[in-house]
């Protein structure tokens, strides 16, 4: 069966204190913070960075990628095509999208290890991303988080083999959200009590009789909750030693809905040996468990970001204001940005995969792409050429005029390392700590919702 | 055929700048084209063509906007649009057109009316590229040339201030400027932050206005007026709209000014420009733009802008006069009229018409006007009264 090749992470650069929430309601408030997508970031976004970070940046050989999220930018379109295209896949690639129920990310890992297997594709890219929009005032406003996890999944080189699947489902209606609704309806004390514990406790029973092992083979178990409570009655129902139990991170992330499995496996991987058998379960809906076996490959494996590389680079969100903001669950002052969907379709190599050219008389790369070379005026003698994802700065300048929901917005003029110079907003910096010649690097976001899409393209941030 | 030098100009008006919401286009067409021709000692039926500049689509399309208000039917008129310096390209294709002796006399003029317009600084939607360009805004892509020159030269934003002071000392006496009062240096050090090193007192207010001139043969403008003013040099550049992708640009100078400044030099016979024309009219449209244009046109060395503005060099009894009217900062800039407007006050200086603000013996003066998001084009005349 296929195994897991590579693994990455996102977690959004901004925290929020739960205090802050408490403290904006009179409520009490849980300790610890939540990470909070900024203004710019959707789960498309999100699932690109963690996507970016499995692959390194390198689309050669992945076969495929599949999406998943309760939160998708689009009730219509896909997804998928998007973080496809950003990712620079080959045009062959599979795509899916993969949404509806919280046990999305880990049904889409599922299918994803099929695919391989029958060889659909050589490889897939699983992606699972969230930015779920709580009620206001309520205990899930405490409680979830936006991130993102991913998984390469593939033949060759896993570094943790995938051993066995187990299915179950269990009909309930206790979190759901009709699509008129921006925020997630659910009741959990039910939902807790009648279906996720019994469900899950179950569907762990059902794996290990499957498997034919016992608890304390397993060096990490890795599933999901909806809150901190819940999550500490499965471990206490299943015996588990607290060595054995993967954190949900509920303390400093929140619950990131469908992505929160695939960050928790990114998180033990992180810390696995060679020979560790993992048990990884989807909760929500379908109750999945998979049986991974950690191979020598992993201690060979590129370093990355993952969970620990994202958890301590951090900013603070000043503010529950804010959150309300950037979510766009409280309306401010917009800007007049236009768009035309025809022209994001023609730039659609240069806009999402932010490809530039390469002059073949003089050898500039730049950007944008432009039939005469703007260094020695060569026509029409260059080629397409996909654009370094770091640099320096050049010059910047904080602007207050452009109307945003972070102003100053930090305008960029960075010298890409492959020599393109390039004019991109920064984001996710402290304002005062940008100075020319630091290294930056880029990251995707979303611009502006000008001509009734939405519009990505790339900024600036510092180095994380 | 005649040439440039032998272009002058007989008669100038402008209205008053600011935030005319009383009035429309049609209305400071009317006014500013009237005056000039009452200036010139003309007729509308004399115009035997016009241009105007506009750079906004929402003030007017086409050459009919002037036709609309002045009702100068029947004869051509084209609308010209180069940004900022949209007014000012009017009046050069006028020259041109004269010079060619197509035409004996024609008006050159200008308007923009953006307080019809709700919202944040100039208008910038549409500008561009939907997402590449997404963030820029008028003072950001000036003020973008601030922390270079400031690593290259020590500039500060006390220099910058020094230029917002200056001009609306100059301005407070103009009875048509859009504002008439001095501001303090430490008014503009304290000013609430628009962009990067920019406080809202650097920067040029959003104004309406026209302006309008008209213009003819040397030989035909001894029998409307003695005192008419000639061409002496003129250049104009256009570089790129793309130039913070461009590794070949520096921030530390705007090449369209350079480059124009050239042309309009060796057409005038000037190489030593700081004691050759007397005043200048400079694209102050913030307060960093003016201290590279200083050094750009040659007034100062490159580098010594700042500090230059601050010993006073270009006050209005200064080595050179920078922005004499109040320039762009205290007179206003409503894009399309103010390339006219510069020639407006040009013209009046060399005449020794510019009550309150008359630069002494004024002999040569430049129109400097520059555009774009940073410096994209260019336009520079030099006109004199010397015959």
């Amino acid at each position: 069966m296929a195994g897991i090749v590579a693994y990455g992470a996102y977690i959004p650069w901004l925290r929020l204190e739960r205090k802050r929430i408490a403290e904006a309601w009179g409520i009490p408030g849980a300790p610890g913070e939540i990470a909070v997508g900024n203004f710019d970031e959707d789960s498309v976004t999100m699932a690109v960075e963690a996507g970016r970070d499995c692959i390194l940046d390198e689309p050669e050989g992945v076969g495929g990628i599949y999406f998943a999220s309760t939160s998708p930018p689009y009730a219509e379109k896909s997804c998928a095509t998007i973080a496809a295209s950003v990712l620079d896949l080959s045009p062959g690639s599979v795509t899916a999208d993969f949404s509806l129920s919280l046990s999305s990310g880990v049904s889409a890992l599922v299918a994803a290890a099929a695919a391989v297997d029958q060889g659909i594709a050589p490889s897939m890219l699983v992606t699972a991303a969230e930015c779920r929009l709580p009620e206001p005032k309520t205990a899930d406003e405490q409680t979830f988080g936006d991130g993102a996890g991913a998984v390469l999944v593939g033949n060759e080189g896993a570094i943790a083999e995938i051993k066995g699947v187990y299915s179950s489902y269990d009909e309930m209606v206790a979190t759901w959200r009709f699509p008129e609704d921006r925020t997630v309806r659910d009741n959990s004390r039910f939902y807790v009590a009648k279906g996720y514990v019994p469900a899950l406790l179950s569907a762990f029973k059902g794996a290990a009789e499957k498997f034919g092992v016992s608890p304390d083979e397993i060096a990490k178990v890795v599933y999901p909750a909806p809150d901190f409570r819940a999550h500490g009655q499965v471990a206490k129902a299943l015996k588990l030693k607290p060595e054995q139990v993967q954190d949900a991170m509920f303390a400093f992330v929140g619950g990131c809905g469908c992505a929160q499995p695939l960050m928790m496996l990114v998180g033990a991987l992180e810390e696995a040996k060679p020979g560790d058998k993992i048990l990884l379960a989807g909760a929500g809906d379908s109750f999945t468990v998979l049986l991974l076996e950690v191979t020598d490959a992993i201690e060979s494996l590129p370093p990355r970001r993952g969970i620990k590389g994202h958890i301590g680079s951090k900013g603070n969100l000043p503010s529950y204001a804010k959150m309300l903001e950037y979510k766009d669950l409280l309306k401010t002052e917009e800007g007049d940005a236009v768009s035309s969907m025809i022209l994001m379709w023609r730039d659609r190599k240069s806009v999402l995969p932010l490809y530039g050219k390469k002059c073949n008389a003089c050898e500039t790369v730049y950007f944008p792409p432009r039939r005469v070379c703007p260094n020695c005026f060569a026509r029409e003698e260059n080629e397409d050429r996909r654009l370094a994802r770091k640099g320096k700065l050049f010059n910047f300048i904080d602007d207050n005029l452009y109307i945003s929901p972070e102003p100053p917005t930090t305008l960029t003029i960075s010298d890409l390392d492959d020599g393109a110079r390039i004019f991109l907003q920064m984001t996710d910096r402290n304002v005062g700590d940008v100075e020319i010649d630091m290294p930056v690097e880029l990251t995707f976001r979303k611009i502006h919702d000008g001509g009734g899409f939405h519009n990505y393209f790339w900024k600036t941030r510092p180095v994380r | 055929m005649a040439d440039l030098k032998d272009v002058a100009v007989i008669g100038v008006g402008a209205t008053k700048f600011g935030e005319n919401f009383e009035w429309g286009v049609d209305d400071m067409l009317t006014i500013a084209g009237f005056e000039a021709m009452d200036d010139a000692g003309i007729k509308p039926e004399q115009i035997e063509a016009g241009w105007i500049g506009i750079q906004y689509p929402f003030t007017g399309l086409s050459g009919a906007t002037m036709s609309d208000a002045l009702k100068t039917y029947d004869i051509p008129i084209t609308h010209t649009e180069n940004y900022c310096v949209s007014g000012l390209d009017a009046f050069r294709n006028a020259c041109l057109a004269v010079a060619s002796e197509q035409f004996d006399m024609v008006i050159a003029c200008g308007v923009e009316k953006i307080t019809d317009q709700t919202g944040r600084g100039l208008p910038t939607a549409g500008f561009g590229h939907p997402v590449q360009i997404a963030g820029i805004t008028a003072p950001s892509a000036f003020g973008l040339a601030f922390p270079r020159h400031a690593k290259a030269f020590g500039t500060t934003k006390e220099h910058l201030a020094h230029v917002a002071v200056k001009n609306h000392f100059n301005g407070a006496v103009n009875p048509k400027a859009h504002f008439r009062r001095e501001v303090t240096l430490e008014q503009v050090m304290k000013a609430p932050i628009i962009s990067g090193p920019l406080g809202l007192l650097d920067c040029c207010p959003i104004s309406d206005g026209s302006a309008a001139a008209i213009i003819t043969r040397t030989d035909i403008a001894k029998k409307y007026r003695d005192d008419y003013v000639t061409i002496k040099g003129m250049g104009f550049a256009a570089y790129t709209t793309l130039m913070m992708y461009d590794k070949n640009f520096d921030y530390l100078a705007w090449r369209p000014t350079v480059k124009a400044a050239e042309k309009a030099y060796a057409m005038a016979g000037i190489t030593d420009p700081p004691n050759e024309v007397d005043f200048a009219e400079c694209h102050d449209c913030f307060t960093i733009t003016e201290i590279l244009n200083v050094e750009d046109l040659g007034f100062c060395k490159k580098g010594d802008g700042g500090p230059a503005t601050a010993e006073g060099r270009f006050n209005i009894d200064g080595q050179v006069a920078i922005n004499p009217s109040g320039g762009l900062k205290c007179f206003g800039h409503p894009i399309g009229a103010t390339g006219v407007r510069m020639i407006y006050e040009v013209t009046k200086q060399l005449q020794g018409r510019a009550d309150g603000r008359q630069r002494e013996n004024a002999k040569v003066g430049m129109a400097h006007n520059l555009g774009g998001l940073g410096g994209v084009v260019c336009g520079v005349v030099i006109l004199t009264n010397e015959k």
